[in-house]
């Protein structure tokens, strides 16, 4: 959490994860080597960067592809929440591939000439007054600097800086990226493609991105309580028995954040911002753990008295008021200051802890 | 009853066994499954040309040499020595050999440097120094007698404008979209500029393509490089190459 910054603050979690993703990596691109240079030899041969091109390419794609599969998946099905818990390593390994890629690239077509290389990337190879004819290694390009600006700026150390929101805003950048990658494939490989896989490549990737994305929304869009906050300010939640012990529900009361409103100790309620303050997780989708309400993303606690995380971190969130009428509950839709304590209600005679949901 | 609580991982706890059990299974399958991923899109991949750049092996191989419009060393052919062998010449990296060569324009040598094969064509890489040295016993008038410049009529090709290093065997592919901006770099540097045609018996082939005044025309098809092109001009054979010299305004994008 916020308590100070290490390059990695490693865990045996993030190690094996790394492990796998790396062992993934480069079984990957060894075995495409190998079966190239198998079935190809004598003067049949491929070259070896352009060997290396490919297996980097179709790595970085597949990757990226998985990266952003990961978020909707983790909302679908909570089994999915450990691959996420650790996507900013995903996503800086996904960088190192498409950077060997572009560099390698960069070096066999645009190197050993009378164009600086640099330049010849963004001027040789296509002509930007036709829609069909762009150079697609400029597309490549462009998304690659992309890529570097959100792997550079992945660390907490950032997050923290720049505030979530604003770092948040620049690593949605990844969709853009995305798009550009997939129009860099389709003007660039795909118009010479001998295998006829790449368009199945691209349209199962877009498919996959798109319809996660999209299941997911319906899903998380069925599960919010939608209330009109139009005739007061305190708006309907529900009866509180409905919300499973240690855990909450979601209001959408038409303002600019959902209210995160949690049962815990069996009788207990309180409402928060649905909006972790690191990387805009969705705190209604948490637990309460050991007290406090945790994040389903990376795990970053607050307590339900006042939307503080405890010492010695120091993010905040806004908190709400609640109120009961019998077993209804209401929630007070105007927030109050991060970080501002409130009564914690207590329900009368639920103080066992069973869970209801 | 109520229902078990789903599991929640949090990264600085220790991991549910519930997650652990879906995770060690999945993971295998996962690492595994990138090298069976690898394994089979590496395999999709189409062959090579049938070329060879044999960089590293250095050959030597003498006979006359013109420089205009692009160097060619003219042999005779090693395995019939009733043809003479043109070989074209380039530099090292994505560069003409001109500059290298002009000094010994006409006269006969020995020239050093990586083969570069295709079909029946044939090229050499040079380097920067020492690639050129004035050979003796060659009768240079034995072979330049037998080059001619044969005129071989108006002509109208379809096809492909490459540089013809990378086609001959340096890149494969050495053509279309993926190639088109490294053929560009390579044409701006002087190397032979060559149209692919596609034959009716589905064979390609190459025509040296040079400028109206017959100088190189490598610059001039720059930026047309790896597009399809329809070029009108005036088809001349010299040595064993054939030349396309283009008529004015006679090269047009398809």
């Amino acid at each position: 959490m916020s308590q100070g910054y290490v390059p990695v603050n490693w865990k045996r979690s993030k190690q094996v994860y790394d492990l796998c993703l790396w062992a993934g990596i480069l079984l990957y691109v060894a075995a495409f080597i190998v079966v190239t240079n198998t079935l190809y030899r004598g003067d049949q041969a491929l070259p070896l960067l352009t060997v290396l091109l490919r297996a980097t390419s179709t790595c970085a794609f597949v990757m990226l592809t998985l990266i952003l599969c990961i978020g909707p998946l983790a909302r679908l099905d909570r089994r999915f929440l450990p691959l996420l818990y650790n996507r900013r390593h995903f996503g800086v390994s996904m960088f190192v591939v498409a950077l060997v890629h572009g560099l390698l690239a960069v070096y066999w077509y645009h190197s050993f000439g009378p164009v600086n290389p640099l330049v010849s990337v963004f001027t040789s190879g296509g002509d930007y007054r036709s829609v069909t004819d762009i150079p697609f290694e400029v597309l490549g390009a462009v998304a690659l600097m992309i890529l570097f600006v959100l792997a550079a700026t992945s660390h907490d150390y950032w997050n923290a800086t720049l505030g979530g929101p604003l770092w948040k805003a620049i690593h949605l950048c990844v969709y853009p990226a995305y798009a550009l990658i997939v129009l860099h494939i389709v003007f660039g490989a795909l118009q010479q493609d001998a295998t006829g896989l790449m368009p199945w490549m691209v349209m199962v990737s877009v498919g996959l991105v798109g319809g996660l994305h999209v299941s997911a929304a319906l899903t998380r869009s069925g599960a919010d309580r939608q209330v009109s906050s139009d005739e007061s300010q305190w708006v309907p939640v529900g009866n509180y028995r409905d919300i499973p012990d240690n855990r909450a529900v979601t209001i959408d009361v038409d303002t600019d954040e959902r209210i995160a409103v949690f049962r815990y100790s069996g009788n207990r309620l309180c409402a928060v911002s649905n909006v972790c303050q690191h990387q805009n997780g969705p705190l209604g989708e948490g637990r309460v753990i050991d007290g406090f309400i945790t994040c389903p993303w990376h795990g970053y606690q607050y307590r339900p008295e006042d939307g503080c995380s405890p010492p010695p971190f120091t993010e905040k969130i806004r908190t709400y008021r609640l109120k009961l009428e019998g077993d209804r509950l209401f929630v007070d839709a105007e927030p109050l200051p991060e970080g501002t304590p409130r009564p914690v209600l207590e329900a009368p005679g639920t103080a066992d802890g069973q869970s209801n949901g | 009853m109520s229902k078990p609580e789903p599991p929640f991982f949090v990264g600085y706890l220790p991991t549910p066994q519930a997650l652990a059990r879906f995770y060690q299974p999945l993971v295998l399958v996962l690492v595994v499954g990138c090298a069976m991923l690898g394994y089979w899109l590496g395999a999709q991949q189409k062959p090579g040309a049938p070329a060879v750049w044999a960089v590293g092996a250095a050959t030597t191989m003498s006979g006359v040499l013109q420089v205009d419009p692009y160097p060619v060393l003219h042999r005779v052919h090693p395995e019939d020595p009733a043809r003479i062998e043109s070989v074209l010449l380039v530099r090292q990296g994505k560069f003409a050999a001109t500059g290298l060569a002009r000094e010994l324009d006409g006269k006969a040598v020995d020239v050093t440097g990586a083969r570069i094969s295709r079909g029946g064509w044939t090229m050499l890489e040079v380097s920067s120094g020492g690639s050129f040295a004035p050979a003796d016993g060659i009768e240079i008038k034995a072979i330049t007698d037998r080059l001619g410049t044969e005129s071989l009529g108006k002509i109208v090709l379809a096809g492909e404008i490459v540089d013809s290093k990378c086609f001959l065997g340096v890149m494969k592919p050495g053509a279309g979209a993926i190639h088109k901006s490294c053929a560009e770099v390579c044409l701006l540097g002087g190397i032979p500029s060559m149209l692919v045609a596609k034959a009716s018996d589905d064979r390609k082939y190459g025509y040296i393509l040079v400028r109206p005044d017959g100088t190189s025309a490598s610059t001039l098809t720059a930026k047309l490089a790896g597009e399809a092109v329809r070029i009108t001009g005036e088809l001349e054979r010299r040595g064993d190459l054939l030349y396309l010299r283009m008529a004015e305004n006679g090269l047009e994008r398809i």
